[in-house]
């Protein structure tokens, strides 16, 4: 067993704009910073992770990827377990849900190679920019996601969920509407989509997956929120596994760690913060924090655009 | 054979990591239930 070989594959070189001791310091602010966030709106932030890592401290796409999934499997982990003994979590549509999710997690990855290495041709300032440009979609749609799922609960309709009413069969049945059945292969397919945008963003897809389970499942509020934690899980475990095979290491393991260990403390002072702000305005934060997501992408993805003269 | 390992440590760091982060916050939630 060659330990240094081990070494190199788990530390690739990430070519982060800052060295030594500032790169440390800004990692565990960056950790402290999500952990904040996750412990404050319950989300993972994978979708913050990958591009503050690209944005502020220049780390390549692919590096910022395969660390955050790594990151998110720790953070998902403890969701998880807390979720599980509260009993939120429904195992059989999050089981439909995986199968294609894991599917698409792969096919995520080979997605984000392809935009590397066949689109951009190798070029990282196109990446750059193939990159920012999707999440700024995601990040909007998933504003747009929340708006109508608050919509939909406010209306509080109890008529049949989306996948029950459309979707070719075979069909499973779940005990909250035990009446109905829900498509799996039209499950498969919203499993698949979630799985790509995590291969190929790093984003554990909690923000689009609680929307889905709610207006696709009908599962209350509580139980989107602890399937989605197991979907995100069983989903970045498979797309490290798949990062890890691959010819050039995609996950840096001192980076992940750190950016763990400053999240943990972040999310104890997250959960405190979270009870001294009224439900209300709750949403409207959440809004502004992903629209200043966008708002820094943006700006980068303008400057990349001019300094690269594309 | 460096791989798999690499690959199984990239899992099983943050999931034990994970599991600390839960218990943490299962311990300092039950202080705080008890002081209150």
């Amino acid at each position: 067993m060659d330990w240094f070989e081990v070494w190199r594959l788990l530390s690739p070189t990430v070519d982060a704009a800052l060295t030594g001791g500032y790169y440390y310091a800004s990692l565990l602010a960056i950790g402290l910073g999500i952990g904040i966030l996750t412990g404050f709106f319950g989300v993972g932030g994978g979708f913050l992770v990958v591009p503050i890592l690209n944005v502020a401290l220049g780390i390549r796409y692919e590096i910022a990827v395969g660390s955050s999934l790594s990151f998110i499997i720790g953070t998902s982990f403890a969701g998880l377990l807390k979720q599980h003994k509260l009993g939120n979590v429904h195992f059989s549509v999050a089981g439909y849900i995986v199968a294609g999710s894991v599917l698409g997690a792969v096919l995520g990855d080979s997605l984000q190679m392809f935009l590397l290495t066949g689109l951009a041709g190798g070029n990282t300032a196109v990446f750059t920019v193939y990159m920012h440009s999707i999440f700024i979609i995601v990040l909007l749609g998933t504003i747009r996601a929340m708006r109508s799922s608050g919509k939909a609960r406010s209306s509080a309709v109890s008529e049949a969920p989306l996948l029950a009413r459309f979707g070719p069969p075979p069909k499973f049945h779940i005990r909250e509407w035990d009446q109905l059945g829900f498509s799996v292969p039209g499950t498969f397919i919203v499993g698949a989509l979630i799985g790509v945008f995590t291969g190929l963003l790093g984003i554990g897809g909690g923000v689009l997956l609680v929307p889905v389970l709610l207006g696709l499942f009908g599962l209350s509020h509580q139980k989107a929120a602890g399937t989605s934690l197991a979907i995100i899980f069983a989903t970045a475990m498979v797309a490290v596994i798949k990062k890890g095979f691959s010819e050039v290491p995609k996950v840096n393991l001192p980076l992940t760690l750190i950016l763990l260990v400053a999240s943990v403390i972040g999310v104890q002072l997250g959960v405190f913060f979270v009870k001294r702000v009224s439900g209300s305005g709750f949403r409207r934060l959440f809004v502004y924090v992903l629209l200043a997501a966008i708002v820094m992408i943006a700006i980068d993805l303008s400057i990349t655009l001019l300094s690269s003269g594309l | 054979m460096e791989q798999l390992i690499a690959t199984f440590l990239t899992i099983l760091l943050p999931i034990l990591i994970g599991f600390g982060m839960h218990l943490l916050s299962g311990h300092l939630q039950q202080r705080f239930i008890r002081k209150d």
